[in-house]
């Protein structure tokens, strides 16, 4: 359908002309001459008898001279009925036509064998096509590679051209800035009408946010246009919102866990949907998962990396009609083997009376120093001044009575590499020394104030309370029972001053009496964990308890882990630029990205709070970006944007509360059906207005006659 | 020339100043149209013999001729007494009504006073009673050459008014004529014909001859009116208005029924009915009477 316009909107004062007969009528019936008579019975009897009919028959002669007046005076204002959408060809005045091409991600949506974004080509051609001489438009895709269109353009063909030219992105969309410069365009054009016309899905995302109120260079002359294409209620479609590794850093040949969160946006149930989780391209894992309508699934996978480095994962999911996120890619660095230095600050002759003796036992009781996936080096403190830290993910000092100030410079420099550090308590442990040296600087590394210790002669044996039940050091303990805290009897420990505690600090561990046992900070870009008694059995039980090994493993892990995420960069999703974080080796180093199409740029660093790093805007395609940095390389995963996959539709109703007063139309467009409006001219309707007349007058003319 | 002026056209009529000379004209004009007298067999004049039959008043008998033929005749005479007339003219305000220049009240008087006219040359009885809702004036019946001008006098002061109660007033005045006579009926009838006719039955039960002049306004028989108009009620303050056209048609078929139910009804009751145009020539009602008189 179309709506009304007049050319002559002057005559449809001459409507008023419509009244004349209601006019007539009222006066007569005040004129109404009085005639004394005497039979009036008759007359009474009569009127009882036939002038209720006459009446109707005059009331409805009365209806139809008022229509024929209405219809003169109309017909006279030379009405037109103007097509919905994308009219161009409004009788002869000059358009301008700005054409917003929808180009998000959704459009890959596919419906009938075609994908939206083929679609609305195809209908951009449509309306480019009607375009008139004297007309002139302008493209400009919703997601705009390089400089929006300065001017107008009559030539259609141009045009065309430049729609087939564009392509769809991976990228999410929005429409406030494409909307701000049409209407910057609209304003350059001097033609008596202007129009905007938006080819998109009937997805809701580009469209929350969208006030048109708030574009300071809106004008409400200018008419609106959806032309929506694709299905109009909300298809089905589920992607992967995330893939996490739980608990420990991820060693190669050791089972690692991991987690894939599944969102179903549809609105219908999808069964026993295949997932498969891809390890450098191999099936490594399928499950068949059920996902309701609306909500989060999450299926855990157990895997095993064979290989270290940065392996690529990728979890797949049976292919529904958007294709391009039923593919979530994630990179794993997989480390050979975890390095941990014991620095024992009480080595004995005898190894079992070493301070650290238990702990190695803990973290590689096997003792396999070739392919254990934890390689525990035990140094006494003097060793460790010349060790080379970088070689390690963790460092745990046991009973340690002082550091000198270039091994604490060195710890510094090791965290803020990201790498965690396991401080153990001891009989040499001086607190004041302790507190002075690596709690009260700014490169601290200690995480709390330490207190006197604390002799518990008297103590019994008892649990320990785990204060954060989901923490990744005590979710494995806890899941197999608290009991295996149970038992522990702690004899002697260090206070903790807890009214000093940095934010970042907080207790995991803690006696039956609430005093603190282990307590995690962070230091630089690493993790810390504080234990308040010693490593070994010379003050706690801890260590001959089933509860000790997966404790150890478990924080060894914990604190290494962050070493190994941040070494370059975040996963992250388009359109975000990859972001590399360069240490100060680094620094000069020649920094390239290769995208999954195995395109090679070099990026360049730039500072930012205070901190190098490199910014990459090359990431337009989903996939695995490989990352060279100096001499070393690593794997980054790029997804599509989470926002696209929500298919969700958008009533027209909704759609046109966001343009209240300004004039606007919104048509669902399918394939084989024209877009009405560019090619159908306007239909005058004063022929047809002028016919009803003659119909109107004939039928008067019959009903008058009666009448008399 | 000027056409000699027709004084039967009640319009004419109108123009004359006095209602006796409007009468004079009506008859004098009838009867000079006529050339042979009408005044015939009024008095006590010889008729014709015929045979003596028993129940005959023995004072009738012809002894003349008995003597000569020895056989009884009766002698028999046109007429043995004079005709007792009472003209009853409708005084209600729905005679008023008048589309030209003659009310149908004007119409009624017209007709009285030429018939009282032409009854008082003839030696007869004359009364008048004009009536509304009730008996308004009444003269009683005397054939006196100056009792012309009482009725002429009574009918000019009578001003039409009031309601009709035609039945009911029928049914009193029959009650008052004691002697038999001819009964004139001069009105529109505009009240319920049942309750009229049971007001005639009555007066011919009481052995009166009954001439019923209905008398009725053209715009009341044709309604030619074509505008938006109020009808008011002539009787009371009954008001409508109405587009004519649309009730024309109904209106007069409703009135030609009116109108055949009267001389329905007035027929079976040996009731001599004659509607009158308030444009019918006055002598259709001189003309109605003597031939009823010489019938």
């Amino acid at each position: 359908m179309g709506w009304l316009t007049f050319l002559n909107p002057a005559f449809l004062w001459g409507g008023l002309a419509a009244s004349i007969p209601v006019i007539i009528h009222l006066i007569n019936r005040r004129r109404a001459r009085l005639v004394q008579f005497p039979t009036i019975k008759f007359v009474l009897r009569s009127e009882r008898r036939v002038a209720r009919k006459y009446r109707v028959k005059q009331w409805l002669l009365l209806a139809l001279r008022t229509l024929v007046l209405f219809l003169l005076t109309t017909a006279l204002a030379e009405p037109v009925l103007q097509p919905n959408v994308g009219d161009l060809t409004n009788l002869n005045q000059p358009r301008a036509l700005v054409l917003i091409l929808d180009n998000s991600m959704s459009m890959a949506y596919q419906t009938a064998g075609m994908t939206a974004w083929e679609l609305a080509k195809e209908v951009s051609d449509l309306v480019l096509q009607e375009l008139r001489p004297q007309d002139q438009a302008a493209v400009l895709p919703l997601i705009l590679r390089g400089e929006p269109p300065q001017a107008f353009s009559g030539d259609r063909a141009g045009l065309m051209q430049q729609v087939g030219e564009l392509s769809q992105t991976y990228e999410p969309a929005g429409f406030v800035l494409p909307f701000q410069r049409a209407y910057t365009l609209l304003k350059t054009s001097d033609a008596a009408k202007k129009e905007i016309v938006v080819i998109t899905d009937h997805t809701r995302t580009p469209w929350v946010g969208f006030e048109p109120a708030s574009l300071k260079v809106i004008d409400p002359q200018v008419r609106v246009t959806v032309i929506a294409v694709g299905p109009t209620t909300t298809p089905s479609n589920a992607t992967v919102q995330e893939v996490r590794v739980d608990q420990q850093a991820v060693v190669a040949g050791v089972r690692t866990k991991l987690t894939a969160s599944i969102i179903n946006f549809g609105m219908e149930q999808r069964q026993q949907v295949p997932v498969a989780l891809l390890v450098d391209g191999q099936t490594v894992d399928q499950r068949l998962l059920d996902l309701p309508q609306g909500s989060k699934t999450e299926v855990t996978f157990d895997v095993a990396f064979e290989q270290p480095g940065d392996r690529e994962g990728t979890v797949k999911l049976a292919s529904d009609d958007l294709s391009v996120d039923d593919l979530f890619y994630f990179s794993v660095p997989v480390k050979k083997a975890l390095r941990v230095l014991l620095i024992d600050g009480d080595p004995r002759t005898t190894l079992v009376a070493s301070e650290t003796f238990y702990l190695r036992n803990a973290l590689n009781p096997e003792r396999a120093f070739g392919a254990a996936p934890i390689q525990p080096r035990v140094v006494p403190v003097e060793e460790a001044e010349r060790v080379r830290l970088e070689g390690f993910d963790v460092v745990v000092l046991a009973n340690v009575r002082n550091l000198s100030a270039a091994l604490r410079t060195r710890l510094t420099e090791f965290t803020n590499h990201g790498g965690g550090i396991w401080w153990f308590l001891g009989h040499q442990v001086d607190p004041a020394i302790y507190n002075r040296n690596l709690f009260d600087t700014p490169t601290r590394t200690l995480p709390a104030r330490l207190g006197p210790p604390l002799e518990r002669i008297d103590a019994h044996a008892a649990a320990l309370r785990g204060l954060d039940a989901g923490h990744p050091i005590l979710k494995p303990l806890i899941e197999r029972g608290l009991d295996t805290l149970a038992g522990v009897r702690v004899r002697r420990l260090f206070s903790i001053e807890t009214g000093s505690l940095p934010p970042t600090t907080h207790v995991l561990l803690a006696l039956p009496d609430g005093r603190p046992l282990l307590l995690e900070g962070t230091a630089g870009q690493g993790r810390v964990l504080l234990y308040t008694s010693t490593a070994d059995v010379d003050w706690n039980e801890l260590a001959v308890t089933t509860g000790y090994l997966p404790l150890m493993q478990t924080g060894v892990g914990y604190l290494a882990r962050r070493e190994a995420e941040h070494r370059f960069a975040s996963a992250t999703r388009l359109p975000q630029p990859i972001v590399v974080r360069l240490s100060e080796q680094q620094k000069e180093a020649l920094v390239t990205i290769t995208d999954p199409q195995g395109k090679e740029a070099r990026v360049f660093p730039l500072e930012q709070h205070g901190q190098r790093q490199t910014t990459s805007s090359e990431t337009r395609l989903p996939g695995f970006y490989r990352l060279h940095v100096g001499q070393e390389s690593g794997v980054v995963a790029v997804n599509t944007p989470l926002d696209e996959s929500d298919l969700t539709s958008i009533q027209a109703l909704d759609l046109g509360e966001k343009f209240p007063g300004i004039p606007f139309a919104v048509v669902d467009w399918e394939r084989g059906r024209p877009v009405r409006a560019p090619q159908v001219e306007p239909i005058s309707m004063a022929g047809w207005f002028l016919i009803g007349l003659l119909v109107l007058m004939l039928v008067e003319g019959v009903l008058a006659n009666r009448l008399r | 020339m000027a056409e000699p002026a027709n004084y039967f056209d009640p319009l004419t009529l109108s123009k004359l100043s006095t209602l006796l000379l409007r009468a004079r004209y009506v008859v004098e004009g009838l009867i000079s149209g006529v050339h042979t007298s009408p005044y015939k067999g009024f008095s006590v004049e010889f008729s014709e013999h015929r045979q003596y039959v028993p129940g005959d008043e023995i004072r009738h008998i012809d002894w003349k001729a008995y003597a000569k033929f020895d056989r009884y005749y009766i002698k028999e005479y046109e007429e043995e007494t004079n005709l007792r007339c009472y003209l009853l003219v409708d005084a209600s305000a729905s005679m008023n009504y008048r589309s030209q220049g003659v009310s149908k009240f004007d119409y009624a008087c017209y007709l009285a006073a030429a018939l009282a006219y032409v009854m008082l040359n003839q030696q007869d009885l004359v009364g008048l009673v004009t009536f509304s809702h009730g008996i308004r004036q009444q003269l009683p019946a005397r054939s006196s050459p100056g009792h012309l001008r009482a009725v002429v006098d009574s009918l000019e002061q009578t001003t039409p008014a009031g309601d009709t109660d035609l039945g009911r007033t029928l049914h009193h005045i029959a009650s008052q004529l004691r002697r038999r006579g001819l009964v004139i009926v001069l009105s529109d009838l505009l009240d319920e014909p049942l309750e009229v006719m049971q007001g005639l039955r009555h007066l011919r039960y009481q052995m009166h001859e009954v001439l019923v002049f209905h008398v009725l306004d053209d715009d009341e028989i044709t309604f030619p009116f074509t505008q938006l108009t109020q009808f008011e009620d002539l009787e009371d303050e009954t008001r409508v208005i109405t587009d004519p056209r649309a009730i024309a048609a109904d209106y007069q078929e409703q009135m030609q029924q009116f109108i055949k139910e009267y001389e329905t009804m007035c027929r079976r009751q040996s009731i001599d009915y004659t509607l009158f145009n308030t444009r019918t020539p006055l002598d259709k009602g001189l003309l109605k009477y003597l031939a009823w008189r010489g019938a």
